[in-house]
């Protein structure tokens, strides 16, 4: 029996080793969030949902920044709006990202109507939030490479998609290293036509008549800037997105630049706002960024914070 | 408690080692172990149900020594057991189904009717300690075994948790004498056990679950689908539900050599069957058997002309049917197979293939081939409508291949393309094994090194290729 005993433990150690070891070869391709939890803890991070995951490019920050930020090492840690809409999760997670000893940092808060929004029946029960029992909240460890409690607990694909999708000729998103979510879908007009329909048909028939200002995300977002204010400087940026989705935002919260421009002078920070000139970017379906019009507003973010700093 | 959650891991673990190493010395104390073992397992889903089985296991036990006691009474006490069985399932899985399809039928004449539902869940498992529980009582006045006196060990029969949510369902005279009997660790046994978990394992984790949410999207969207793809999602449901109860029988058979048990086997290898009578001696076994011997036998089997023997088979598929649900898809599914066998059994060919399948040569011959291959479609086409939500949406897939368009022209990203390669090593070690157990295949690893390689690969697999979304297993619902 003792043989046996020896054997049957011989083999889930090895698997374990084997496990460990295969973890490594996870990388961008993997899933749109295992390379967020893998990297060391941060002193300077974008945050927000995905307009901010897809549209703030941070090396670009940093090349602009880097003169009055030395040593600038921008993360983008921006997720979604299931996920990372301002409340308790995101909180905790910003928070265990959050590099504390790392002396002045900076932060870009991304800010729409809808991530200081809510879906449920009551928008300030945080207990029924949807990002509730969703990644952020499932997870215990942020920053451990290869993120084994992640791959655990969070990655629903097989093991093998954490190295088969970079055989993909055409993958259709890339994770980078400084948190950018790169979006590598086709971008030809129809393609786009038909993704902006999409995303128009989502804003209005769930989005729009789901969500409704909440008060305690409203709290959250002036917690996380109070705490963010502790160990650097913050900044509040709202992205542009097509005037379709844009109009239905102002009408579901004809407020939200007032609030904003509230919280911005009673901490003392600056807000900017690029809806104004939503129609001289282009989008990869109406709500995000394309590429190239990422890395300019990404410029314009940072010359405004260049601009701030030395006014 | 799911054979694929780390729960069950950790479960297995503990019950092992009490079992083997502080319970040990007396049977009765392993016995009352395995039973304890069992109730928690069972009371994982939901504890409520655990009431359900306990008087389920008392009512048959009693009747058991009450049919044995009395020769007058004899007849009384089993129909009364009978009730009680069918009782239970029929309310807990029936009852909704024949209420709303007899308002149906009164609708249909202009009567108005209504019926009141009672929408209950289904208790897990609850088609499989009934039957172990009537087949208990059955083979009592049939005087084939004695009732067993012990209510530990008869309830350990009923509920041994290997076996009590998805089968095999076991027979009162296999497997009791293997619970009074003294267990003795053999290291043989327990690497067999170890290598039917491993091949379980695999296939419901790595095959069946993969598979799951690609038929499961093709049923769904049935109507926007060409024909390849509905080709395709049927071909791919056969193989998933064959992982998948397979493969949980062959964890359960695995389990049970752990502790020292055989259980039943339940599948040799089906899809290699050259005609639907053998398909029907490979699928299922301790079901088809049931029924052959509790259902088809008692009613008269072939032995009372042709008329009867073909009203005897529509039977028993039908109730096979039932047995799987309440659904008019089952029923038709049932009787499908009751049209594919009884051709067999009128010209009386449904024992033409019960020897070994290509025995002197690798490859079938050619005519086994294209037995085995009309069988293969039969069989399929039989499972559109097991696996279709409801009759309609049987017929619109079955419209659907033969008039949408056969492939679309859009590029199909056909997800985790690594499947099929998969699946083509999988039936071929199923062909290595045709005439054997799985465990044929792993001996055949003549050095241990090669054979604890040939272990570790199939455990990298399943951790790489597998799903681990604790999907449950699709037998559970019956």
């Amino acid at each position: 029996m003792k043989r046996f005993i020896y054997k049957v433990v011989a083999f889930p150690i090895a698997l374990i080793v084997f496990f460990y070891l295969y973890a490594f070869l996870g990388d961008g391709y993997s899933d749109e969030y295992y390379l967020r939890f893998t990297s060391p803890k941060q002193s300077a991070m974008i945050l927000g949902i995905s307009r901010a995951a897809q549209g703030i490019q941070p090396a670009i920050i940093d090349s602009v920044l880097s003169t009055v930020y030395p040593g600038i090492d921008m993360y983008n840690f921006a997720f979604s709006l299931g996920l990372s809409a301002y409340g308790p999760v995101y909180y905790r997670a910003i928070q265990q990202k959050l590099k504390e000893d790392a002396g002045k940092g900076v932060f870009i808060l991304e800010v729409t109507p809808w991530s200081i929004c809510a879906a449920p029946a009551n928008p300030n029960d945080s207990s029924a939030f949807e990002e509730e029992g969703r990644v952020l909240d499932q997870l215990h460890f942020f920053n451990m490479n290869p993120n084994i409690d992640y791959l655990f607990n969070c990655y629903s694909s097989p093991y093998i998609n954490l190295v088969i999708n970079k055989l993909d000729e055409h993958p259709f998103s890339l994770l980078h290293n400084d948190g950018w979510f790169e979006i590598k879908a086709p971008m030809d007009s129809l393609a786009i036509a038909n993704r902006t329909e999409g995303m128009i048909y989502l804003y209005q028939n769930d989005f729009y008549p789901r969500f409704e200002f909440s008060s305690k995300r409203l709290e959250y977002l002036e917690a996380t800037i109070a705490l963010l204010q502790q160990h650097g400087d913050v900044y509040l940026v709202r992205l542009p997105a097509i005037a379709k989705i844009l109009q239905m935002e102002k009408q579901k919260m004809p407020q939200f630049d007032i609030i904003i421009n509230t919280v911005a002078k009673k901490y003392n920070v600056p807000y900017y706002s690029f809806i104004d000139s939503c129609n001289s970017f282009s989008y990869v379906d109406g709500a995000h960024l394309e590429k190239k019009s990422g890395c300019r507003v990404s410029t314009d973010i940072a010359n405004l914070i260049k601009g701030s700093l030395s006014n | 408690m799911l054979f694929n959650s780390i729960y069950f891991a950790f479960f297995l673990v503990i019950v092992y080692s009490l079992y083997w190493f502080l319970f040990n010395k007396r049977l009765s104390v392993q016995n009352c172990l395995l039973l304890v073992a069992s109730y928690v397992f069972y009371g994982f889903w939901d504890w409520r149900f655990l009431l359900l089985l306990c008087l389920s296991t008392i009512i048959d036990y009693g009747f058991g020594i009450a049919i044995y006691n009395t020769e007058k009474r004899k007849k009384l006490f089993l129909w009364l057991s009978i009730v009680n069985n069918l009782g239970i399932l029929g309310v807990f899985k029936y009852y909704d189904f024949f209420a709303t399809s007899f308002a149906a039928f009164l609708n249909y004449f202009g009567f108005h009717a209504n019926p009141g539902l009672l929408n209950i869940a289904l208790p897990v498992g609850i088609s499989f300690y009934t039957f172990h529980g009537l087949s208990y009582v059955f083979d009592i006045y049939r005087n084939k075994i004695l009732p067993e006196k012990n209510f530990i060990n008869y309830a350990v029969f009923v509920c041994f948790f290997p076996l009590l949510v998805a089968g095999p369902i076991e027979r009162a005279w296999h497997f009791l004498p293997q619970i009074k009997q003294e267990r003795k660790f053999s290291y043989r046994k327990s690497v067999q056990g170890l290598q039917l978990m491993l091949w379980g394992f695999f296939k419901k984790i790595v095959i069946a679950d993969s598979l799951s949410p690609i038929v499961h999207s093709i049923f769904r969207d049935n109507a926007n689908q060409p024909g390849f793809f509905l080709i395709t999602g049927v071909i791919y449901f056969s193989i998933q539900i064959y992982c998948d109860f397979s493969g949980y029988t062959d964890i359960a058979r695995g389990t049970a050599k752990l502790f020292g048990f055989e259980l039943l086997i339940n599948f040799r290898f089906p899809y290699f069957s050259r005609d639907i009578a053998e398909f029907w001696r490979r699928w299922h076994i301790s079901l088809s058997s049931w029924f052959r011997d509790y259902l088809y036998i008692p009613l008269g089997g072939s032995k009372e002309g042709t008329k009867k023997a073909v009203i005897n088979i529509l039977i028993v598929f039908l109730f096979s049917g039932l047995w799987h649900g309440a659904h008019w898809t089952f029923i038709v599914w049932g009787l499908l197979h009751a049209l594919y066998f009884l051709p067999l059994l009128l010209l009386k060919k449904n024992r033409d293939n019960t020897g070994p399948l290509a025995p002197h040569s690798f490859l079938p011959s050619l005519r086994e081939t294209l037995n085995i291959l009309w069988t293969y479609i039969l069989v399929c086409f039989a499972w559109i409508f097991f696996r279709a939500d409801n009759m309609t949406q049987a017929f619109q897939y079955i419209k659907g291949i033969f008039t949408h368009p056969f492939y679309a022209t859009e590029s199909f990203d056909p997800p985790m393309y690594y499947l099929p390669f998969i699946i083509g090593i999988f039936f071929f070690v199923e062909w290595l094994c045709r005439n054997h157990d799985i465990e044929f295949f792993f001996f055949k690893f003549k050095k241990s090194y090669t054979r604890h390689a040939v272990y570790l690969f199939i455990l990298f697999i399943i951790v790489v290729f597998g799903s681990f979304r604790e999907n449950t297993f699709i037998y559970f619902q019956f």
